[in-house]
């Protein structure tokens, strides 16, 4: 016979895994084929008996086992909750929190912002600018061209 | 009428611990043995089915219902349970004897023929016992195939998944188990 064996294909043949065509094809095989058919035979009753019996092994008391897998799972529920509750890592969080919070405090208040207050009110001294504070106050009006030409009349009321 | 694996996932998935205890007394056995035909070792078998179902009751959620729940919780146990082998390997080489490497099972077929007993010949225990026997040599996919097969009753192409190999890798692996088992019978029978 030219054909090739299907030997692989025996096990889901024998379980009804295959498609329709494929076990067309190994039935047919199987009716010309003794050495397949003697193998299918013989996989058929390792499958009945080994399916029928359980393995060698002592297996556990199921009770048992159930209450070992609730004791394990308190146990790693315990340690998934705790890991953070712990006392060195709340310590190194409520540290790393206040040093992010006096950061962020500092920098808004006394920071960056302050200096330049400080800087411009220096600045505003210096260039004289206290003392015309009621033009300061209107520098907003120098958006308005037609103020910026009469900037000079803004200013003779205090001046005079 | 009984509640489906899947549905019974669902509700473990939103903290439903008697789904979880349904699940659990449904599948302890065939996670129990597919540990064991990956290991050989009940001590091991225990701890790592016990571990599927750990995963299981903090995972629910990450089953995604695209496979059938019998073939994602039995992949979850042959991949914790290589993962053990991988971490005792070392032990397991110093101190167990050699296994089969994933083969033709000539290791098995250089095994002497169990003491045949004149009057007990076709005495059916004693068949049981050995084709068990030789399963204990087989690779462990060969094994694992052979347990998801026969005990869990899957069909091919969950054993693949599982197994996480193609559906022809699958047929091979449990071709060559049968073939073995069948070395045994032939012997019974000479």
């Amino acid at each position: 016979m030219t054909e090739p064996h299907v030997e692989t294909a025996l096990a889901p043949y024998l379980r009804g895994d295959l498609p329709a065509d494929e076990r067309r094809h190994v039935e047919r095989h199987l009716a010309d084929c003794e050495s397949c058919h003697a193998a299918a035979e013989d996989f058929r009753l390792i499958r009945e008996r080994l399916a029928t019996t359980a393995p060698p092994v002592a297996e556990p008391h199921w009770g048992r086992y159930r209450a070992e897998l609730r004791a394990r799972l308190a146990g790693s529920a315990r340690r998934r909750r705790a890991w953070w509750l712990r006392p060195v890592p709340v310590a190194m969080a409520a540290t790393a929190m206040a040093a992010i919070v006096l950061t962020f405090t500092v920098a808004q208040r006394g920071g960056l912002n302050g200096d330049v207050t400080s800087d411009d009110a220096v600045l505003a001294t210096r260039l004289d600018m206290i003392d015309k504070q009621p033009i300061v106050e209107r520098l907003d009006l120098l958006e308005d061209l037609d103020v910026i030409r009469d900037l000079d009349r803004l200013a003779s009321p205090r001046e005079s | 009428m009984e509640p489906s694996d899947e549905t019974l996932c669902e509700r473990v998935a939103a903290g439903d611990e008697a789904a979880f205890e349904q699940l659990v007394e449904r599948y302890q056995q065939r996670a129990f043995r597919l540990a064991w035909s990956v290991l050989r070792d009940p001590d091991g078998a225990r701890d790592v089915s016990q571990e599927a179902f750990i995963r299981l009751w903090e995972a629910a959620g990450s089953f995604a219902g695209r496979a059938r729940f019998s073939t994602w919780f039995h992949r979850l146990v042959v991949n914790l349970s290589v993962d053990h082998r991988r971490k005792h390997r070392w032990w397991r080489q110093v101190f167990s004897r050699e296994e089969s490497v994933d083969g033709d099972g000539e290791r098995l077929a250089d095994q002497p023929a169990p003491p045949v007993d004149p009057v007990d010949t076709l005495d059916r225990e004693r068949a049981l016992a050995d084709l068990w026997a030789a399963a204990e040599h087989l690779s462990p996919q060969q094994r694992a195939a052979l347990v998801l097969q026969v005990q869990a009753d899957l069909a091919m192409k969950d054993i693949a998944a599982v197994l996480g190999c193609s559906e022809p890798t699958a047929r091979v692996h449990l071709h060559r188990a049968l073939s073995a088992l069948r070395r045994v019978l032939r012997k019974e029978r000479a």
